[in-house]
């Protein structure tokens, strides 16, 4: 106890202050719409959707895996003004939240296995079910799966929630498997909690997206590192059938914060990026990244995620420091219908998004809903991303930004802060701290200021606040918002 | 860390103070600064003695002691007596006898004890059984015990519980925490509402290492004489009630006190001595120096919460509240509620929040809307509830909400309901509705709302949740105060939430809302077979039920590779899986549900009389895998499996054309079956060969084999079995009309 950095006897005193509203939106439905379209995909007579999961196939039509357990093929989800085509290609599955295609096959991962699914004889609907892995238990309807696309060498992956939420009672859940090439399953990484998302980062790692919870003070999204360990150590009882993973981790300190424990338990990965709760989601789930090459605006390479509970979707950019990956996210868009378990970006280079509204809180209340975002040619002014340096941040913009008002230090409201890492669910933001940017260096192209700052925290959300800042043209942030997850500071 | 910080000073004073101060358990944990004296003139119980002051002072009332005698032992109460502070460390209980010299001090404490051991009478008691002692661990751990008293892994500051064992016997500790109020009206030892069977469990675990009970005590008919007079002359009756009438003593009034005189001197004489530290001393000192000032209704609200210690589990303001090393005792039973599902509310606000009586229930009573914390509200009876309720409602006024009245024309319960229900806000998604749940989440009853809180505060709170508790699971439902339900009341916020309540309050009149039982889902064949995969009665999570068009259905365990019921009729209904969070199973419809038994279907017997194996339960990769299936050009299943190296393709075809609907069912091997490789067609009560190679299972199962099958005892049941020799296995399973 004594060692914790912190002095606070009480866990619940929590000092909100006025400027953070996290209960409401974050009141730029309406300006985000004038750059971002919402489009509504209307669904034909007999279709009911809840969206796991999303591939498009190479003839352009999308391919929806359903908590129904079907994959539906649309046609002309992508056109200007949608009215899709449905056909269902295969049903009878429990619960889709994968969805991967290759050679002429898909690979759904659903919570009893992976399958391969082919039209072995031409007519449009599957005939062959293969299981490809089912090598984990499955005793309870929460125990969900969420699998991957194929990476580059040609695996899959599957994140496997916790039994019960917060038990694992059976073969390796709360763990990471992957699936090779040849149909080995091999554990990956222990310590999963509650995954709602797996897939590639912009660089090809591979990431999963977590729930706060015990062990997990907000939402994160964390990379699956080889061996790794993700921070809920319930699951480290299948150590023992996992021998390519070697001994078990020693037990993590509770109550403590993670980047003390990381020092004392080797295999801990800190969480890439960490989402501070209901301001940035309260449930991040699918994510996707953006390959649109430019047409879906300034964003290409990013990654986009979605949120159940909130109905939003945000962005997120990561770097590799100190050989651990770090870095930031971005509110992006608001105001969706239902609650998002999956967003995917189609050939056209259009965000679609979907999910259902059932069995937990949400905010956007419809049912049996596909949404699109558009871009609509116009450029938002918007932090684009944020690089860490050894003495402060890069923070790069969509466009060029006001040069007085970017030179100004005061111009850049910074707080950092992290969450206590304990057994408990959940967790305040604590231990804050206000470090001084001493200096604001504005490139000659005014497409990003070079911060200089004292008092960068290891381990620490950088909670960047930028409320009065304009472009060149005058015009506000769309999002002055952002939080950069300081896991290393570059040598 | 601040109490280690007072210990250490207390240590590094030693020389100067007495060690063991009394030790003010809402003192202990936050710094009260100016009030920490008023808590102290009260704790005390100075103004027992020195009438006056003003009614925050208004002293703890001592341990009644009408039945002392039948509670603690003698010797104990002789030991206590001569040197409280000695005996049991940080007691308020001043050492009234500290100024006599040392034998008739010692004296006069026998002659006390033999009088009170007269009040009442002992009964028998036995030895803490280990079942109970374990029981009472649990339960000190959990039930709120360790709020105050330190828990089995020392805090030291906590409230210290004394020499229990030469006290107390399992029975007269049980009948105190049974009723603690009846000995301590002042309330700070509360009632955690243990049943008798409880207490004796927690008495049991207090004094788990007590070997014996205290030997027994029988007073001295003539030192109780003497000690009845001692207790009036030593003005016990002061603070402590036994019965006799005697009037109050005539010491200075308050308003004549001052600082460092009598018992404040810290010298010794004819006054009772409270081994104060010197922070307590300038305290108290602090307290009759001030100005005569009333106090303010906020720092009365303080005083009385810290008197009754609700900070130990309560924050208000900021203040207050578990401390993170007593956190890990507060538990509840529902994880998903996350802290709020464990620690007891905030109770910042709270006169604006409750309603008088609710208030007034829950601190008195100890009543609860939260039956999923582990931690119990206590009682503290009406005496102490009454004025703390008064304070806390006048002190806590609610900002005004805008409330909109909903008409009698807009029909206000029927949009309530709505709301409510799963096509509305869904608030029974988290919420139980007369204590009846649609979901695995289960907060706070629907019904208890509008009988517990103000509404005024309830139209605040759901305007925007996180303002009241910044962590809370509760959602905003009106983000920017605009309702995403446009079509209910117009899609007017305030409308909607006065709905709400207008709903709420019918109480038992309030209609069941949509979605509390989950609207059915039936899935229907037609011409094609369909296949959902989920849960079946019988099977694990890894349960394939199929349903045939022509009204013949089947579930297969894709775990244990095996069938594991068929009926006829409908196929199933899935509310159970696709509605709500899906945590129930698909529900077969129809009628003549045939079950199999658990377990493998195939097993090489090296016996042919050997048993049937049974799997192994412990977790573990499992000796058979599924391989999935391939459809038929009606879509029905080929199932593809491995059993122990041994693979096998089954396949299913319903057969309607004439007589009773059947199945028939081929199972393929495409390698040559181990010797003694057996499969198990069935497992029932009764198996009766019909025929050539036919059999009844059951009540109205028949099953026709290829080959010739064997019929063994198991158990009181009976198996059917056929040893595997070929490449192929047909089977054909219908029901018989008539049973």
């Amino acid at each position: 106890m004594s060692r914790l950095p912190f002095t606070c006897l009480c866990l619940l005193p929590l000092v909100v202050t006025a400027s953070e509203d996290f209960g409401d939106s974050w009141g730029t439905a309406e300006r985000e719409a004038a750059y971002y379209r919402l489009v509504h995909v209307p669904m034909p007579e007999g279709v009911y959707l809840e969206s796991g999961s999303f591939v498009s196939l190479p003839d352009g039509r999308l391919a929806v895996g359903t908590r129904r357990g079907e994959i539906l093929l649309f046609s002309g989800v992508g056109d200007e003004h949608p009215n899709p085509k449905v056909s269902t290609f295969a049903s009878g599955f429990d619960e889709v939240f994968g969805l991967a295609w290759r050679d002429g096959a898909f690979y759904a991962t659903q919570a009893t296995e992976v399958t391969r699914i082919t039209d072995t004889d031409g007519d449009g609907r599957a005939d062959r079910y293969d299981t490809v892995s089912d090598a984990w238990g499955f005793g309870h309807y929460h125990e969900f799966a969420f699998g991957s696309k194929f990476d580059t060498a040609g695996n899959l992956y599957v994140a496997l929630g916790l039994s019960e939420s917060y038990h694992s009672k059976e073969l390796f859940r709360g763990w990471a498997l992957q699936i090779t090439p040849d149909g080995k399953t091999l554990p990956l990484c222990s310590g999963l909690r509650s995954p709602l998302g797996v897939g590639p980062n912009e660089q090809g790692e591979m990431f999963y997206v977590e729930s706060q919870g015990p062990w997990n003070g907000s939402c994160s999204l964390k990379h699956l590192r080889p061996g790794g360990f993700m921070g809920h150590p319930i699951s480290f009882n299948w150590y023992p059938f996992a021998t390519n993973m070697g001994a078990t981790p020693m037990m993590p300190d509770s109550p403590s914060r993670l980047e003390t424990e990381r020092r004392r338990v080797k295999e801990l990965v800190p969480y890439a990026v960490v989402f501070p709760y209901k301001k940035m989601g309260r449930s991040i789930s699918g994510f996707e990244v953006c390959r649109a090459g430019g047409k879906f605006g300034p964003f290409d390479n990013q990654i986009f995620v979605g949120d159940y509970s909130l109905s939003v979707v945000m962005r997120v950019t990561t770097e590799r420091i100190n050989g651990v990956w770090q870095g930031a996210c971005y509110p992006f868009r608001e105001g969706l219908g239902t609650g998002i378990l999956a967003v995917h970006f189609t050939p056209e280079g259009r965000l679609i998004a979907g999910g259902t509204n059932r069995g937990w809180p949400v905010r956007g209340m419809k049912d049996n809903l596909l949404q699109r975002l558009d871009w609509t040619g116009r450029t938002p002014f918007e932090i684009l991303d944020i690089r860490a340096q050894s003495d402060g941040f890069v923070l790069r913009f969509t466009r060029p930004v006001e040069a007085a008002l970017a030179a100004r230090p005061e111009s850049y409201v910074l707080q950092t802060y992290t969450h206590i890492y304990q057994e408990g669910y959940g967790s305040p933001e604590v231990d804050h701290t206000h470090p001084t940017v001493a200096a604001a260096e504005v490139a000659a192209d005014r497409s990003s200021v070079r911060l200089r700052v004292k008092g960068l925290v290891q381990g620490h959300v950088h909670d960047f606040h930028l409320p009065d800042f304009k472009s060149q043209d005058g015009e506000l942030l769309l999002h002055d918002r952002a939080y950069y997850t300081l896991n290393g500071i570059p040598e | 860390m601040k109490a280690a910080l007072r210990t250490l000073c207390a240590a590094a004073l030693a020389g100067l103070v007495h060690a063991q101060a009394p030790f003010i358990a809402g003192l202990e944990r936050e710094d009260l600064g100016p009030f920490a004296g008023a808590v102290l003139v009260s704790e005390l119980g100075c103004t027992s003695c020195h009438a006056g002051g003003q009614k925050a002072f208004l002293a703890k009332p001592g341990p009644d002691l009408s039945e002392v005698g039948a509670r603690a032992n003698g010797a104990h109460l002789r030991r206590f007596l001569a040197s409280p502070s000695g005996v049991k460390p940080g007691t308020t209980m001043p050492d009234v006898l500290a100024h006599l010299p040392e034998a008739q001090r010692e004296d006069v404490a026998n002659a006390l004890a033999h009088y009170l051991a007269t009040l009442g009478q002992p009964g028998a008691s036995g030895r803490p059984q280990p079942d109970a002692v374990e029981r009472g661990r649990t339960l000190y751990h959990s039930v709120g015990c360790v709020a105050c008293h330190s828990p089995e892994k020392t805090l030291s500051d906590s409230v210290p519980l004394g020499p229990l064992a030469e006290k107390y016997t399992v029975a007269s500790l049980a009948a105190f925490l049974e009723r603690p109020l009846d000995i301590w009206p002042g309330g700070r030892m509360p009632d955690c509402q243990l049943e008798r069977a409880e207490a004796t469990d927690l008495a049991s675990y207090l004094l788990r290492d007590q070997a014996a009970p205290p030997t027994a005590f029988p007073p001295d008919p003539v030192l109780a004489v003497r000690g009845r007079a001692l207790f009036a002359e030593h003005r016990c009756h002061a603070c402590h009630r036994t019965g006799d009438q005697l009037a109050p003593p005539g010491l200075p009034a308050w308003s004549t006190l001052r600082a460092g005189e009598g018992c404040l001197s810290g010298r010794r004489g004819a006054w009772p001595q409270y081994p104060l530290t010197e922070n307590q001393r300038a305290s108290l000192g602090a307290v009759l120096s001030g100005d005569a000032a009333p106090w303010t209704a906020a720092e009365e609200a303080q005083l009385a919460l810290t008197r009754l210690n609700c900070v130990a589990c309560h924050q208000r303001n900021g203040a207050g509240g578990v401390a993170s090393d007593r956190s890990e005792y507060f538990t509840g039973r529902d994880n998903n509620l996350g802290d709020q599902g464990r620690l007891p509310p905030t109770l910042t606000g709270v006169g604006a929040k409750l309603k008088a009586r609710w208030l007034h229930e829950v601190i008195a009573n100890g009543a609860s809307a939260r039956p999923y914390l582990h931690t119990r509200m206590p009682k503290f009876g009406s005496a102490n509830a009454r004025p703390l309720v008064a304070i806390l409602k006048a002190l806590d006024t609610p900002t005004p909400a805008v409330l909109t009245r909903v008409g009698e024309s807009s029909r206000p319960h029927q949009a309530g309901r709505e709301l409510v229900g799963h096509r509305g806000f869904n608030c029974i998604a988290c919420h139980t509705f007369r204590e009846r749940s649609a979901g695995a989440i289960q907060a706070l009853d629907l019904m208890t709302m509008t009988e517990r809180l103000e509404e005024n505060w309830f139209h605040r709170y759901l305007e925007q949740p996180e303002r009241f508790s910044p962590l809370t699971i509760m959602p905003g439902f009106w983000p920017d105060g605009k309702s995403p339900l446009t079509q209910v009341l117009v899609g007017d916020s305030g409308q909607q939430r006065d709905a709400l309540w207008q709903y709420l309050a019918q109480g038992p009149d309030a209609a069941e809302p949509a979605g509390l039982a989950l609207e059915p889902l039936v899935v229907t064949v037609r011409d094609e077979a369909v296949i959902i995969r989920r849960a079946f009665p019988g099977i694990g999570k890894r349960g394939i039920g199929v349903g045939y068009p022509g009204g013949i259905n089947l579930s297969f365990d894709a775990e244990q590779m095996r069938l594991a019921s068929i009926w006829t009729g409908g196929f199933v209904e899935a509310s159970g899986i696709w509605r709500g969070q899906g945590a129930g199973q698909a529900r077969p419809l129809g009628q003549d549900a045939a079950l199999f038994p658990p377990g493998p279907a195939f097993a090489v017997l090296a016996q042919p009389e050997m048993a049937w194996p049974v799997p192994d339960p412990t977790p573990r990769p499992r000796p058979s895998s599924f391989k999935g299936y391939t459809l038929d050009d009606r879509r029905r299943p080929a199932f593809l499996y491995v059993v122990d190296g041994f693979a096998v393709e089954d396949f299913f075809i319903e057969r309607t054309a004439a007589g009773p609907r059947r199945l028939e069912r081929t199972l393929k091997f495409p390698g040559a079956p181990p010797a003694g490789l057996h499969f198990r067609v069935a497992a029932a009560d009764s198996i009766e060969p019909r025929g050539a190679n036919e059999f009844a299972v059951g009540r109205s199962l028949v099953v026709r084999l290829s080959e010739p099958g064997t019929v063994r005892g198991a158990g009181d049941a009976k198996e059917l079995l056929l040893l595997v020799t070929g490449r192929e296995l047909k089977l054909d399973y219908h029901f018989n009309a008539k049973p």
